[in-house]
C-alpha cells in the first residue's frame, strides 16, 4: 500500500520539477532571443523591436506566474532542506530571467536613436564581440542550473570579468572616435545592458551553487553570509539557512 | 526580531479552548512580519542616506562620498539578504495564507527593490563624479540636479508610503515616475557638450540609472497596495509589475 506521506511529498516534487521546467524554459526563450536579436540588432534591423518587446512581455509573464505559483508552494507545502534551498532559488531567479529579456528590449530599442551599421568598423567589431560573450556567459549561467553543476558559478564569474573589460575597451575605442554624437549615449547605455544581462547569468550559476551547497558563493563585490548578525535565537522559528541540511530531506 | 516564543501578555493557560493555540502562533508569526517589516524601513532609510549625497549640491562630490555609497550599498545588499533568508524560512515554517501571505512576499520583493535601488545609487554617485570632473558639465547641473532631486523624491516617497500602509500612494507615485522619465529624456536629447566618450557615456548612465531608480520606487508602491488590498496596480514602468 503506497505510503499516503510519501505520495504528498511526490505532488509536491512534480509541482517544483514543474516550476523548474517552467523557468528553463523561460530562461531558454531568453537565451535563444539573445543572439538572434543581437546579430540583427548589428545589422540595423528594426523589424527585431517589436520582436524583443513581445518576447520580454512573455518571459516577464510567465515568470510572474511561476513567482506566484512559487510563493503559494512555499506556504503550503513548508519544505526543507535542499527542497527550501531549491524553490527558494526559482523564486530568486525569475527576477534574474525577467530581468535580461527586458534589458534585451532596450538593447533593442535603442535602434530607434541610432543605426549601428553605420558605426566605426572597430567599434562595431567590439560591440558584437560584447554581445556574443555577455550571451554566453546567460547561457553558461542557465545551463549550470539545468545541469544542476554547483561548480560552475566560478568560470561563469570569471567569463563575466571578461563581459567587463569588453565594456571597458568599447567605451575607451569610441573616445577615439571624431566628433561622436548620439552613438557614444547609446554605445554607454548598450555596454550596461549587455554587462547586466552578463550579471544576471551568474547569478544563476550562483543558485546552482547554493541549491546543491547551501553556500552563496562570493561574486564581484558581494560578500552574502546568511543570516549575518542575527543572533540565532532571532531566527524565524530558531532555524535558518544553517539549518537546512539538519535533518531534512535531500 | 522576535522569536518563536509567545508574546510576554499571553497567558499560558492550560484550560485554554484548542483553537487560542493556533491564534497565539498566529500572533507570534505577525509579530515576526511586523518585526521583518521594521527591519526593511530601516533598510529603505539607509538606501536613502545614500540617495541624500546624490541630491546634496552644497559641496562637490569627492572620492570619500563615491566609497561612503558604496559602502553603504554594500552594508543593504547583506542586511537585504538576511532578511530574505528570515522571510523565505518564516513562510515555509508559518504556511501564511492570504494577506499574510501577501505581506510576506511583497516584502520580499521590496528588499529586492531597495537592495538595487542601493547599487543604482552608488552607480549614481560614480557618474556624478565623472561629470563633475568634466568643467563643461556644470551647466548641466541644473538639469541633473532636477532629475535627480524627484528620482529620489518617488523613491523618498515610497518609502514613506510603505511605513504608513498607504495602498493609494502608488497613483502618485507614477505620475512623479512619468516626471522622471521625461527629465532623464531630456538629459539625453541635449547630449554632451565636451565630446568626450567618458561623459557621454556617464550622462547616458545617469539618465538611465535615475530612472530605474524611481521604477524601483514605483514598484514598492504597486507591491504594497497588492498586499494590502490583493490587487496589482499595472506600473508598465516597473521592471517587475
Amino acid at each position: 500500500m503506497p505510503d499516503s506521506g510519501r505520495d504528498l511529498r511526490t505532488g509536491f516534487h512534480t509541482a517544483l520539477d514543474d516550476l523548474d521546467d517552467r523557468f528553463v524554459t523561460a530562461g531558454l526563450r531568453v537565451a535563444e532571443a539573445l543572439p538572434r536579436l543581437s546579430e540583427a540588432f548589428l545589422l540595423g534591423d528594426v523589424t527585431i523591436i517589436e520582436q524583443a518587446e513581445y518576447m520580454a512581455w512573455e518571459v516577464a509573464s510567465e515568470c510572474e506566474r511561476i513567482e506566484d505559483d512559487g510563493f503559494v508552494l512555499l506556504a503550503r507545502e513548508a519544505p526543507v532542506a535542499s527542497d527550501l534551498r531549491r524553490l527558494v532559488a526559482l523564486l530568486r531567479m525569475t527576477v534574474d530571467v525577467s530581468r535580461s529579456a527586458s534589458l534585451l528590449r532596450h538593447a533593442c530599442l535603442t535602434l530607434r536613436q541610432f543605426d549601428p551599421r553605420f558605426l566605426d568598423p572597430p567599434l562595431r567589431a567590439q560591440l558584437e564581440e560584447l554581445s556574443r560573450v555577455a550571451t554566453e556567459v546567460f547561457v553558461a549561467g542557465l545551463d549550470a542550473w539545468r545541469r544542476r553543476d554547483a561548480l560552475a558559478v566560478t568560470d561563469v564569474d570569471r567569463a563575466d570579468d571578461a563581459v567587463d573589460e569588453l565594456q571597458r575597451l568599447l567605451m575607451g575605442q569610441a573616445s577615439e572616435v571624431d566628433d561622436p554624437g548620439t552613438e557614444l549615449l547609446v554605445l554607454g547605455l548598450l555596454a550596461r545592458y549587455y554587462e547586466r544581462i552578463a550579471d544576471h547569468g551568474v547569478e544563476v550559476a550562483r543558485d546552482a551553487t547554493f541549491v546543491a551547497t547551501g553556500q552563496r558563493v562570493a561574486v564581484g563585490r558581494e560578500r552574502l553570509p546568511p543570516f549575518a548578525g542575527m543572533d540565532p535565537q532571532d531566527r524565524p522559528g530558531g532555524r535558518g539557512p544553517d539549518d537546512l541540511d539538519a535533518g531534512g530531506e535531500s | 526580531m522576535g522569536s518563536a516564543m509567545p508574546p510576554a501578555d499571553l497567558p499560558d493557560d492550560p484550560q485554554r479552548a484548542p483553537w487560542s493555540a493556533g491564534g497565539r502562533g498566529r500572533a507570534d508569526y505577525r509579530s515576526q512580519l511586523r518585526e521583518l517589516d521594521a527591519r526593511l524601513v530601516g533598510l529603505a532609510r539607509g538606501v536613502e542616506t545614500i540617495g541624500r549625497q546624490i541630491v546634496d549640491t552644497s559641496a562637490d562630490l569627492d572620492l570619500d562620498a563615491l566609497e561612503r555609497a558604496e559602502d553603504e550599498s554594500d552594508r543593504v545588499q547583506q542586511l537585504a539578504t538576511t532578511l530574505e533568508d528570515a522571510a523565505f524560512t518564516l513562510v515555509a515554517l508559518e504556511s501564511p495564507v492570504a494577506e499574510d501571505l501577501r505581506e510576506m512576499i511583497a516584502l520580499i520583493r521590496a528588499l529586492h527593490d531597495l537592495e538595487r535601488t542601493a547599487r543604482l545609487m552608488a552607480h549614481v554617485v560614480e557618474h556624478l563624479l565623472t561629470l563633475q570632473r568634466c568643467g563643461h558639465h556644470r551647466l548641466r547641473s541644473g538639469e541633473i540636479g532636477q532629475a535627480r532631486e524627484v528620482a529620489l523624491a518617488v523613491f523618498t516617497d515610497a518609502v514613506d508610503a510603505w511605513d504608513r500602509r498607504d495602498a493609494l500612494a502608488v497613483n502618485d507615485l507614477q505620475v512623479r515616475d512619468v516626471e522622471v522619465d521625461d527629465l532623464c529624456d531630456g538629459l539625453l536629447e541635449h547630449g554632451v557638450d565636451c565630446g568626450r566618450a567618458t561623459c557621454a557615456a556617464a550622462l547616458a548612465l545617469l539618465a538611465r540609472f535615475l530612472e530605474r531608480i524611481a521604477d524601483h520606487g514605483v514598484a514598492l508602491g504597486v507591491h504594497l497596495s497588492w498586499a494590502i488590498t490583493g490587487d496589482r496596480v499595472l506600473a508598465e514602468s516597473s521592471g517587475r509589475r
